[in-house]
């Protein structure tokens, strides 16, 4: 799968087609360009599709107002892990190494993010593949 | 009764219209002509929420039957786009006068 291949496949699964007409497409087509002509490294050309790509998602995320249910949809998995994992610790967290800690925050956010990122983005609507390179 | 919203525009926006005023250009030709002001990765988010509050236009340039690629888009600045710059630009010279100035 080429790079414009996977930035498209990604853009139709998380990003609205505005954003990726408006933002991500000009960025490609820049990528493609560069490539023809040999003008820039390969990795910055990428380097500057893949910020493309972030904005977009995060101007999808603003400009949709959706950030707010995002935040909650994380809160609430968030809030029932933490208060799990505290139950199963009577004698409370200080007696807990720092390495235990740190796994048990990261798994707090692994729960909570993962599933919110999953459910939060629907189906976008299947555009044609450019042409492959 | 509903307060009538001003529009905002920032330093970046202010100076990819004042590049458009002449002609349209293409996203990548903004960058190289803005001597490192503008990005590339960044420079379409900006373009698109331009686009949003109507201050430019945007369309995909013609190709040739048979290219190879994606199409590139075009930009140029919108009448609104340009009077509110220039609003914008009228009041930040206002404000950057100091008070012994603004009397005359």
């Amino acid at each position: 799968m080429t790079f414009v291949a996977t930035i498209t496949a990604l853009s139709t699964r998380f990003l609205t087609e505005r954003s990726f007409d408006l933002i991500v497409a000009p960025a490609l087509a820049d990528f493609e360009l560069d490539a023809a002509a040999g003008l820039r490294s390969v990795a910055m050309a990428r380097c500057s599709v893949l910020v493309a790509f972030v904005g977009a998602i995060w101007e999808d995320a603003v400009r949709g107002g959706d950030l707010a249910t995002f935040a909650g949809l994380v809160c609430i998995p968030a809030c029932y892990y933490t208060f799990f994992f505290l139950l199963g610790l009577p004698e409370g967290m200080n007696r807990l190494s720092s390495t235990i800690v740190a796994g048990l925050v990261l798994a707090v956010i692994t729960l909570s993010l993962a599933p919110a990122i999953v459910c939060f983005w629907p189906d976008r609507d299947t555009r044609n593949t450019p042409t492959e390179r | 009764m509903g307060e009538t919203r001003l529009p905002s525009m920032s330093a970046t926006e202010s100076l990819i219209l004042d590049m458009l005023r002449r002609r349209e250009r293409y996203g990548l030709e903004l960058v190289d002509s803005s001597h490192g002001k503008l990005k590339r990765g960044s420079v379409y988010v900006t373009l698109a929420r331009m686009e949003s509050k109507g201050f430019v236009e945007s369309r995909q340039e013609e190709r040739a039957p048979g290219a190879i690629g994606l199409p590139r888009r075009l930009y140029r600045a919108t009448e609104y786009g340009l009077k509110v710059h220039d609003a914008y630009q009228l009041l930040r010279e206002a404000l950057a006068l100091r008070p012994a100035e603004a009397q005359g």
